[in-house]
């Protein structure tokens, strides 16, 4: 019997064994994730205990920091107060996702033992972001009093450089302004994040798609496609201008993307097979959620088989019912620089001790794969014309090349439009960048958007 | 206020030391040193743990309630050594020390749960001082077996004819003031009952008359949706049979057909998917089935490896904390090094009771010994794995510490009998070496 006994024992303490090391490792690698959830409501108990750690951007420039009076101070007031965020007044942005992480310590040494013993308040993990402040400053100066969004990100690692959306809310204030942003008579809406949750017709920038979906479905004619813009266009009684009714003559499908040539897209809207357009749009983000780890709005796009013609030309030229976020934008051409692989979008670099040292590097998901690799490299060669003979001939590159896409996009029967431009920078010295901007009301993508770009591109260059 | 502030890693320093000692312990169960220290550390923790709680509660109350606690277990300690001079004192610490913890926690959640709970421990360890008297003397325990099998599916029976649900499961019995759940104490009559048959001879038809009987006891416990101690039931069975035959068959079969069953349970009962959905994934369904879950893990990591320290965290954030849960309250509060060595002094309890049941001869004595430690030890991965995420929670309590009359009556006795059967086999060792040593001085003449 005894054997018998021991084996018992053997598998038993085996089982334990196996749960310990569940144990150990939930508590040393999986809980950090799991405990900043909004289902943890620990924030109040810890705070009486930690101060809040500081909120850095990239280059170490405090963003949020907790003073010797115990308030929250946001040196920067309303440039970061989207993407930072804010812990009173409901909890948005990094304040909100980790709270539980500035409010932790995961390193003790001898210092915080101290302060226990002293009974003084310990600091926090802080955390150090991805956020560029030079250049998040060059693009909040450039947005001058203009809505709308900048988001500059690096497509080779996906970290976000610059994420500003305009109005914004000085958080250092929240409280005491709070009824008055949340006003009936106030439509700034300052609290939307437009970056991540604005959604806007994306106008010309959606050609983009259309001619990648132009390229899937008629690979081998792209090359040879030619079309005759007469300014204006019609097809079974829908009909179609291009921008102030400009004959761009004979054009392929660089040209179209270059002068953005609403005739041309038109035409190649009435040929696109409808049911494998809308299963394409579908599968970059549109109507279903991209799974990516920041939260954004998902964009929207509708067009069906049966359809009437001016829909179709509509959509095809990005003013249909298509809505697009500002990011998702920014991303679509992140995948295009990456030969059709989007790297996980992400603010948060890692987290470090009171004194500097690193705790904890961030972790991200799996990356994507959006667009075909081939697809991907084509449309690299063909948005390359619009910074160089296109709508964005004018703009100063500062020794980039660049790809892209400008857009004015209508949103009311006025002619009221905003300005878009979506554009990769590359360079043989600097990392690539992502540049998208939405100025809300701009007159064109051309005299809006793209200055815009052009001083953070300015300042990337230094 | 700087002993307050450093309360947790004193805590964690005296539970470091005593698993060391415990440890020890087990090779040098005969050392008197090691057996004072580890009951000096269990002493300090006591007073350490209603201290904190004391002060961060700024309320007397908990202090006089620990001074209680503490004549009475002062008091029943120095009868127990009175009446016996065989008791295994590791195993004894082990409780103390478990039963100590637990009465801290309790009392950190609910004090009136808790002065409850004194009540039952208090009343169970005074029976249990006669449990070994009982054991030793009684040789007829295992020619009752029959009667133990009838009376054991007699009182589940009743429950559930006449029983009342609670989360889901219909285990528990008004009678008048009192609510018992009477599946706790039907425990130790079943392995009573399989220990006495299967200990005569392992025949075919032995076999199938357990099987029988371990089957009736698991099926009355599935009809009342008591499926947490149903597992325990069957897990229990297994093992003893795989002990007492030998047959790796049998229970490699047994384990088969435990995977079919769970297969069965799957399909037929609502709150066992809902259980295994709020395992695979309990963030996704936080709302409803997995709210129980999420808010353990959540506290399990809120507190890290020294914890918030006792009174500065949010248990009570997890629905029924006090008692299947009390493991994240530990880890939260107490930091997950402590509940690790936690977790470590139920480890050694295990080993103690299987060194007692390797030295023991009387095969019924065995198998009861195995019967009462797989049950116990089933019990404590069945409660620790499922509020760690690590296998479906099963809805039993974690012996010794959750608050709940029933159970801790029920592990407090089990403990008693495996004391029993540590004297019996201490008496038997005595009369060899008595023996021996006649036998030598015979050769010297």
């Amino acid at each position: 019997m005894n054997r018998y006994i021991k084996i018992t024992g053997f598998i038993f303490s085996a089982i334990i064994l196996w749960l310990i090391g569940h144990f150990v490792y939930f508590v040393a690698v999986r809980s950090q994730d799991v405990v900043n959830n909004p289902y943890n409501k620990r924030a109040a108990v810890l705070s009486e205990k930690i101060v809040r750690g500081t909120i850095y951007s990239s280059d170490m420039e405090i963003l949020a920091q907790t003073l010797e009076d115990n308030t929250r101070d946001y040196p920067y007031g309303e440039i970061y107060a989207h993407v930072v965020g804010r812990f009173v007044k409901g909890k948005t942005g990094i304040e909100g996702t980790e709270e539980l992480t500035l409010l932790k310590i995961d390193r003790y040494d001898r210092e915080t033992l101290i302060n226990e013993i002293k009974g003084i308040k310990n600091k926090g993990n802080s955390i150090i972001t991805t956020l560029d402040h030079r250049l998040t400053m060059a693009a909040y100066t450039a947005m001058g009093e203009n809505a709308g969004a900048v988001v500059v990100l690096n497509p080779k690692t996906g970290a976000i450089l610059t994420m500003i959306s305009r109005p914004s809310y000085d958080p250092n204030i929240i409280s005491d302004i709070w009824e008055e942003i949340n006003s009936e008579e106030n439509d700034e809406h300052q609290l939307l994040n437009r970056a991540t949750s604005g959604l806007y017709p994306p106008g010309s920038t959606f050609k983009v798609i259309t001619a990648m979906e132009y390229l899937r479905e008629f690979s081998d004619e792209a090359k040879g496609y030619s079309f005759k813009c007469a300014g204006k266009y019609s097809d079974g009684g829908a009909k179609i201008s291009c921008h102030n009714n400009k004959k761009h003559g004979k054009v392929d499908l660089f040209k179209s993307l270059a002068y953005s040539c609403n005739t041309s897209f038109a035409n190649i809207g009435s040929k696109l097979d409808l049911k494998k357009y809308q299963s394409f749009v579908g599968s970059i983000g549109f109507n279903k959620a991209l799974e990516i780890d920041l939260p954004m709005k998902t964009s929207s796009f509708e067009l069906k088989e049966g359809d009437s013609m001016g829909d179709i030309f509509q959509t095809a030229i990005g003013q249909g019912k298509t809505l697009v976020t500002p990011l998702h934008n920014a991303l679509i051409m992140s995948a295009i620089y990456n030969k059709g692989v989007l790297k996980q979008p992400h603010v948060l670099d890692r987290v470090i001790d009171y004194n500097g040292r690193t705790v904890k590097q961030y972790e991200r998901s799996k990356d994507i794969k959006l667009l075909d690799k081939d697809i991907s490299l084509q449309m690299q060669e063909l948005l390359s014309g619009v910074a160089t003979i296109g709508t964005a001939k004018d703009m100063k590159t500062h020794g980039f090349k660049v790809f892209g896409k400008t857009g004015s996009a209508e949103y009311d029967s006025n002619g009221n439009s905003h300005a878009w431009f979506t554009a990769c920078a590359v360079s043989d010295e600097k990392e690539p960048i992502v540049i998208c901007v939405l100025v809300e009301n701009g007159v064109t993508g051309a005299a809006s958007a793209v200055p815009v770009a052009e001083k953070i591109l300015e300042e990337y260059a230094k | 206020m700087t002993f307050i502030a450093l309360g947790k890693y004193i805590m964690l320093i005296m539970l470091l030391l005593y698993i060391m000692l415990a440890f020890l312990a087990i090779s040098y169960k005969k050392s008197e040193f090691i057996g004072s220290l580890e009951w000096m550390i269990v002493i300090l923790f006591h007073l350490t743990g209603y201290i904190i709680v004391s002060v961060n509660f700024s309320d007397i109350k908990y202090m006089i309630v620990y001074s209680v606690q503490l004549i009475f277990i002062y008091a029943i300690t120095k009868l127990y050594r009175f009446v016996y001079n065989d008791i295994s004192r590791p195993l004894y610490n082990n409780m103390m020390m478990l039963i100590v913890i637990g009465l801290i926690m309790v009392a950190r959640l609910s004090l009136s749960s808790c002065i409850r709970q004194c009540i039952f421990i208090g009343f169970t360890l005074f029976v249990g001082l006669f449990v070994p008297f009982i054991i030793e003397k009684a040789k007829i325990l295992d020619k009752l077996c029959i009667l133990f099998c009838m009376a054991g599916i007699g009182i589940l029976l009743l429950v559930l004819i006449m029983g009342q649900t609670k989360y889901g499961a219909k285990n528990w019995l008004v009678i008048g003031p009192v609510m018992l759940q009477p599946s706790e104490f039907v425990k130790i009559i079943y392995v009573f009952a399989i220990a006495g048959i299967l200990s005569k001879r392992v025949t075919f038809k032995r076999i199938l008359f357990t099987a029988a009987v371990a089957g009736a006891h698991v099926l009355i416990l599935v009809l009342e949706k008591d499926l947490g101690v149903a597992l325990l039931f069957f897990m229990t069975f297994l093992i003893m049979l795989f002990i007492a035959s030998g047959s790796f068959l049998l229970f490699g079969g047994g384990l088969v057909s435990l995977c079919g069953m769970s297969v069965v349970a799957y399909k037929l009962f609502s709150h066992v998917r809902v259980r295994v959905l709020a395992f695979m994934d309990p963030w996704a369904v936080i709302d409803n089935e997995g709210y129980q879950l999420s808010q353990s893990l959540m506290a399990i990591g809120s507190g890290g490896w020294f914890g918030s320290g006792l009174c500065s965290g949010m248990p009570t954030s997890i629905p029924v904390v006090i008692s299947d849960f009390i493991f994240a309250a530990i880890a939260e509060e107490m930091g997950a090094g402590s509940a690790l060595c936690v977790i470590i002094i139920y480890l050694c309890c295990f080993l103690t009771f299987l060194e007692i049941a390797l030295r023991l001869e009387n095969s019924f004595h065995k198998l009861l010994a195995m019967g009462l430690s797989t049950m116990f030890f089933t019990q404590v991965i069945l409660t620790l794995g499922g509020v760690t995420g690590f296998i479906p929670s099963t809805g039993v309590t974690l012996p010794l510490i959750s608050q709940g009359g029933s159970s801790a009556v029920s592990v407090i006795m089990l403990f008693s009998i495996i004391q029993g059967l540590y004297a019996i086999n201490q008496k038997a060792a005595g009369k060899r070496e008595e023996l021996e040593l006649k036998e030598e001085m015979g050769e010297d003449e």
